[in-house]
């Protein structure tokens, strides 16, 4: 493990079919840190996650995990190595109850013995998901499956959290929710890869910071350092 | 009009229904989980049937332990299947709408060879053997003993599989599957074991209503298509992939094809089936058409 890092990625480029959707990412993820992934539509941060999490194949590159490359590993075999993904869009399960949603975060053989533990921390972290465990998860808001997503994520015992725009296509009073979580998830020591379109409010969070810009790094330094870079200023932050 | 009141004909309703609920049931497991199209599905039925008969008119063996043999040998089937066919296409990267459009013709062709291996082996004339026939008397009610013993079972297996889907880990998992094959694979489910596990199952629910429907009906290499087609019409009827609704759907087929030969003819069974069929492809398209989006 390099430099104390979680995640390295080095040359990862692929993307659908005939596709070329990345050309070449590098970054890394420092381990019990904040990294963040920005960039504008369609730069390619999602096809990024999917190829993290194993739903998508790349064509060159690799993803070095706690120091092993994980390349050939199954979806199933990162989560139950505690890299987990939460997806844009949250793909909760839309005909499960809240709780059956977070049962199936815990469904692998590593996290599910701790089912009862991870439902206690979710429901105390999110009270309105506990006061909706029978409900429906399609007829959550769109605030709540956010949270549910989050929720079902951490039922799975990660080390490194993949947050693909957690704050998508929500209310201010949620976003600052959401954030809030993140934060004090970092807090506690958990390693997050956070991609979002709301640049400003990654930048403060993230330890490490990289600008992808058609399927490459364009940019990268400190969270810090980027804020106050011109040319991210012009393009991301509108000022 | 008597007889539409009479116990004896919502019994005969109940057993027919129950049976289609259990066919469906294994069609509907398959495609829900995979979006397999398993034309060959009412072959497993064949096969099942078959198995029952041998064991009976060779070994004696009672039907209801043929039809263990018979799941299992159906499920033995759907595991060489689902390694050495459609496990490595799951696994690829086409869309699964072409998947679904491929699995049509490869089980076309699968239902093909079976029909004609078995005519082949055993030919085509039509069969049937005397097994567990003393009547049982329920009140009014007086009934073979082998559909007594098919309507039990038939229920039992239902109530059984959809509590197992409901409570255990992994038929949440194959709910979920059903449901969202993308979220399924980002919460780290095994989604080749519970693939399949499904695929099995449904082939060896098959194989095992086989064996009871052979009991009763006449045993030919292509007494299966009727049942492929009575599967189809369930699961369209209950919602695909709605394993609950196919079995309630499976009783709401089996008395409108029992009350509705009452009333008409036993030639019209066959009409009866397609005009549901037709009449729900009509009222509801998006049954077969328009799915739960599937990314
Ligand atoms: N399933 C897919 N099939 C084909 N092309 C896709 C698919 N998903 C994404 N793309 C294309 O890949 C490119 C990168 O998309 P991606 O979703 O990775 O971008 P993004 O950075 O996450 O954008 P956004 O901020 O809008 O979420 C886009 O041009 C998109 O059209
Ligand atoms: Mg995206």
């Amino acid at each position: 493990m390099s430099g104390g890092a979680l995640l390295e990625v080095g040359g990862l480029a692929g993307g659908y079919g005939p596709l070329r959707v990345l050309h070449g990412v590098d970054f890394a993820v420092p381990a019990g840190r904040i990294a963040a992934l920005v960039g504008g539509n369609g730069a390619g941060k999602t096809t990024t996650m999917a190829m993290l999490a194993g739903l998508l194949a790349p064509s060159a590159g690799t993803i070095r995990y706690k120091g092993e490359a994980v390349d050939s590993w199954s979806p199933a075999q990162r989560v139950a190595a505690g890299l987990v993904l939460v997806p844009e869009g949250r793909l909760v399960f839309p005909d499960m109850t809240v709780e059956e949603n977070l049962r199936l975060g815990a469904i692998g053989r590593q996290a599910r013995p701790h089912t009862a533990e991870g439902l206690e921390t979710v429901y105390g972290r999110f009270p309105r998901l506990a006061e909706r465990r029978r409900q429906a998860a399609g007829t959550l808001s769109g605030g709540e499956q956010q949270m549910l997503a989050l929720g079902r994520g951490l039922m799975s015992r990660p080390h490194l959290l993949l947050l693909d725009e957690p704050s998508l296509g929500l209310a201010p009073v949620m976003v600052d929710l959401i954030f809030d979580a993140i934060g004090d998830l970092a807090g506690a020591g958990m390693t997050i890869l956070l991609s979002e379109q709301n640049v400003g409010l990654s930048l403060e969070l993230a330890e490490r910071a990289y600008v992808l810009e058609n399927g490459a790094i364009a940019l990268s330094g400190s969270g810090r350092d980027l804020l106050g870079n011109a040319e991210v200023q012009r393009a991301y932050l509108g000022l | 009009m008597e007889i539409l009141l009479s116990g004896q004909l919502l019994v005969a309703a109940l057993i027919i229904g129950s049976i289609y609920g259990l066919v469906a049931l294994g069609l509907n497991l398959i495609y829900g989980t995979m979006r397999l199209l398993n034309i060959a599905h009412g072959d497993l039925v064949m096969i099942g049937a078959y198995t029952g008969y041998w064991l009976f008119t060779l070994a004696a063996v009672s039907p209801v332990l043929a039809m263990l043999a018979a799941g299992a040998l159906a499920g033995l089937t759907g595991a060489a299947l689902y390694f050495g066919l459609f496990r490595r296409q799951l696994a690829g990267s086409q869309p699964i709408e072409r998947i679904e459009a491929n699995s049509l013709l490869i089980f076309f062709g699968i239902s093909i060879v079976i029909q004609n291996l078995t005519a082949l082996a055993f030919t085509a004339s039509p069969r049937t053997y005397q097994a567990l026939d003393t009547l049982v008397r329920i009140g009014e009610v007086s009934i073979a003993q082998s559909r007594l013993v098919a309507l039990a079972v038939c229920l039992g297996l239902s109530a059984a599989i959809v509590l197992f889907l409901r409570f255990s880990a992994l038929g949440l998992s194959i709910r979920a599957l059903i449901q969202h094959r993308t979220a399924s694979r980002i919460v780290g489910i095994d989604v080749d074991r519970v693939q399949a596990f499904s695929f099995v199952l449904g082939f060896a629910l098959a194989g095992l209503a086989g064996t009871l429907i052979g009991v009763t009906e006449q045993i030919s290499p292509f007494m299966g298509f009727p049942f492929t087609i009575v599967a189809f019409v369930v699961i369209i009827l209950g919602g695909l992939g709605n394993l609950a609704g196919g079995i309630a759907a499976g009783m709401v087929l089996g008395l409108i094809e029992t009350y509705g030969v009452a009333l008409t003819s036993a030639n019209l069974r066959s009409v009866l089936i397609y005009g549901v069929f037709i009449l729900v492809l009509v009222l509801r398209p998006e049954g077969l058409l328009q799915r739960r989006r599937l990314t």
